[in-house]
Formats: structure tokens, C-alpha cells, sequence
């Protein structure tokens, strides 16, 4: 692999010699650089990338979202973004995330905080996963009285009314540094 | 000697400009990217005495929603010129020239800046014009692209940009505010040197076809001057030392 800065619209290699790759594109002759940064030639995947050093607030395929939830319909949750991989954004992106496939009454609430899978870029809507066991729900409250919940099982009850009620609950829930936060 | 102030002498019988220039010599230019901790990316330009400051934002969600489009981003341009830009105070609010070119920046940015790969999202472009002297919409639209470059927004290229005009029945580089102000024509070109094309144009003013050809050739030849500029720019940002 060789390295080299780029800035955009700089050529980098031919059509016939490499793919496009992140932050790429093509002039229909020549491959060249969308952004500044790092060239990355892969000899052996043969496609080229730029490393840039600032991360855009759009999440990549495969990324590891945290987000508050924004709207609950009936199949699906809408998320608005507030990390990605751990750092924080500012942009409010949001995505949508089906919850079809979970049989769980409530998988979430409107301004719970979850972690979700970036699976891809569809219909310009970014669509994400919950079903994974480290993702779900990392924070929420009763339902009925707002109170602090503590985690049975696969569902939570409140401490202050007994209510118990069901989510699509992350393996760290309980254990963010957003229970602290929110307190 | 043409124009309509026959008190100033536009161009010398040496060929030398009012401010001392060639009729090939841009002003002096100088452009940082970065600069704003608060903004995704940002640049300050100086041009001849023009200073202009751009702040990057974005991709970011768009307010109001109906604004967004689902099939591809939005940019949203502000240019301002400051109260205390000109000599006398200009008023804040978004005057009808202001909103003009906030609306010819964005024309001239948009075939540059990959908006397709962001959808219902919106990239801002805020320009604070701190100092004007002619010619704030080509500083303005060079320093704007640096800041998108300094953002990390995905573009075809960069676009750079210089106005060439007609003072004096010849044909100028970097038209300043009194050759604008008492000169035959000014025309603003926005480039992008890469790819060999030309986003921005604008003509105020008359010439002969043979004057248009060479007045989009004098700009074009300004535009490579700004871009040599804007490179160095990020490259002392991102590579240190001008060098990649």
C-alpha cells in the first residue's frame, strides 16, 4: 500500500487500475480524490481510498450508533443520532430502525436512549438494526409514573409504582455512562 | 481613457493600474483554512484588502423538514457583509445584493460539492464579509471552497475563483473597487482547475467577442493563480510545510 495527500480532485490512478473506494469518485477516466487527505492504493482489493482526518456526521455502513428516540410508530423507531462509534456529533441526523421482527410490546419510547447497527443507505434514509444483543435500549424510564426502572430479565420494573414493562433492552443497559448523565 | 470618472486614471501610459498593478497582476492573496474551533471547517482569505471569514457546517439535518430532499443534500449559503465592512455603515439586515450572491455562490459551489451522497441533510456556508474592497464574490466563493475542502464535504474539486474585466480598453486581471466602479466591464469567473470547467460567470458590462474571449482566458488564468493558493492553504493545514 502506498500513501500519499490528496486533495480534491487530484488524480489518483486510472479506471483500469483501481475501483473507487471511500471518499472517491470517478470522471469516467480517471480515479480521483473527493477530499483531502491520505491516498490508499490496495494492491490487492485494487480499490482506492482517502483517509480524511475529520469524521463526517453521516454514519458508514457497519458503524455503532448511540441516538434519543424521536418517534415510535408501529413498526418502526426513528433515532436522532448523537454518536457514532462512540464520538459525538452534532449534526441530528436520524435513521429509522424496523422493529417488526421483535415481539416485545414496547421495544421503545419516545426519548429512550439506544445503541443501533448502521445497515445501510437506502431511498436516502439510513436504516439501522436493534436485534444484536449489545444493542437497544441503554436508557428509559416507567411509562406511567417517569420513575427510575431496574432491569428483570428481559424486562424492566419501576421502582417507585412496580410497573413492569417490556423493551428490546441492550446488554449494557444500566451500565452507560448516559444513566449518569441523565440522572 | 474609458470609463465614467474622467478624474481617475484607470491605466497609465506604462501599462500600470491605479493601485500600481500590471494588467496581468492580481492583488495579493493570502488564504488559512481552519481557524474556527465551533465550525466543521472554516478559511479566512485575504484578497488585495478584502477579508472575508467562511464557516462550514454540516451534514447536518435540515430545519424545517420540508426544506430536505430525500434524493440528494441541500446547500444552504449566507454571504453578510459586516456593518463596519465599507466605509459607511452598512445596515445588517440581508440586503437584495446580498441575498443575489449568497444565491450565485451556492450555483457556483453546487456542481462541486458531492451533495448526492447526503440526503435530506444540509451542508450551511456562512460568509462574513469583515473588509470589502471589489471583487468580495470571487474571494468569497475561493475561501468557501477551501472551508468545504477544510470540512471534509466530499467534491469533484476545488472551485477557484478571480474576476478579470475591461478598464481603460483593456482587458484587466482581478478588477479592484475603482476599476469595478468606473471601468467598462467585470466579469467574475468561478473554475475548477481539475476538471476544466467553468461554474461561475457573470459579465457587467459590454464587450466585443473577441474582449469576451480573452476576458474568460485573463480570468481562467486568475482562477489557476487562486487555486495554486488554496492548495497551499490546505496543504499547511494537513501536510505541514506546503508539501503533501
Amino acid at each position: 500500500m502506498s500513501e500519499i495527500g490528496v486533495l480534491p480532485g487530484d488524480k489518483i490512478a486510472s479506471i483500469e487500475e483501481y475501483e473507487t473506494g471511500h471518499n472517491t469518485f470517478d470522471d469516467g477516466n480517471m480515479v480521483r480524490a473527493a477530499t483531502v487527505g491520505i491516498h490508499d492504493l490496495n494492491k490487492e482489493t485494487r480499490v482506492a481510498n482517502i483517509k480524511h482526518p475529520k469524521m463526517i456526521s453521516i454514519p458508514r455502513v457497519g458503524d455503532v450508533i448511540i441516538g434519543t428516540v424521536a418517534a415510535v410508530m408501529s413498526s418502526m423507531i426513528a433515532v436522532s443520532i448523537d454518536y457514532i462509534n462512540g464520538k459525538p456529533t452534532t449534526s441530528k441526523v436520524e435513521c429509522i430502525c424496523s422493529t417488526r421482527n421483535l415481539r416485545k410490546k414496547n421495544v421503545a419510547l419516545v426519548n429512550d436512549i439506544v445503541t443501533l447497527k448502521i445497515l445501510n443507505h437506502l431511498n436516502g434514509t439510513i436504516h439501522a438494526a436493534i436485534e444484536e444483543p449489545h444493542l437497544g435500549v441503554l436508557f428509559t424510564k416507567c411509562r406511567k409514573c417517569g420513575g427510575k426502572v431496574v432491569q428483570m430479565r428481559d424486562a424492566i420494573k419501576c421502582i417507585d409504582c412496580a410497573w413492569i414493562d417490556e423493551r428490546k433492552l441492550s446488554a449494557n443497559f444500566g451500565n452507560s455512562d448516559f444513566v449518569k448523565l441523565r440522572e | 481613457m474609458g470609463g465614467r470618472d474622467s478624474t481617475l486614471v484607470l491605466l497609465d501610459e506604462n501599462g500600470i493600474r491605479c493601485d500600481g498593478r500590471k494588467v496581468d497582476e492580481p492583488r495579493r492573496i493570502m488564504i488559512k483554512a481552519g481557524g474556527l474551533k465551533n465550525a466543521d471547517g472554516s478559511a479566512y482569505i485575504e484578497f488585495g484588502d478584502n477579508k472575508i471569514l467562511v464557516g462550514v457546517f454540516g451534514p447536518r439535518d435540515v430545519h424545517p423538514k420540508h426544506m430536505s430532499n430525500t434524493d440528494t443534500g441541500i446547500l444552504r449559503v449566507r454571504y453578510h457583509m459586516e456593518p463596519f465592512s465599507v466605509t459607511e455603515r452598512k445596515n445588517p439586515a440581508p440586503s437584495r445584493r446580498e441575498i443575489e450572491i449568497s444565491k450565485v455562490i451556492k450555483e457556483a459551489l453546487e456542481p462541486a460539492v458531492m451533495l448526492e451522497k447526503f440526503p435530506r441533510t444540509a451542508v450551511d456556508v456562512f460568509i462574513e464579509v469583515l473588509q470589502a474592497d471589489g471583487g468580495t464574490r470571487c474571494a468569497a466563493l475561493s475561501a468557501a471552497s477551501v472551508a468545504l475542502a477544510d470540512a471534509g464535504i466530499p467534491m469533484r474539486d476545488m472551485v477557484a475563483s478571480c474576476a478579470a474585466g475591461k478598464a481603460a480598453d483593456t482587458i484587466i486581471l482581478d478588477v479592484n473597487n475603482e476599476e469595478d466602479q468606473a471601468g467598462q466591464a467585470d466579469m467574475p469567473i468561478g473554475y475548477m482547475p481539475s476538471l476544466e470547467k467553468i461554474t461561475l460567470l457573470q459579465l457587467d458590462g459590454v464587450l466585443t467577442p473577441a474582449e469576451y474571449k480573452k476576458c474568460v482566458e485573463t480570468g481562467i488564468h486568475g482562477c489557476k493563480i487562486v487555486y495554486e493558493l488554496q492548495k497551499k492553504a490546505l496543504n499547511d493545514k494537513y501536510f505541514g510545510n506546503g508539501e503533501k
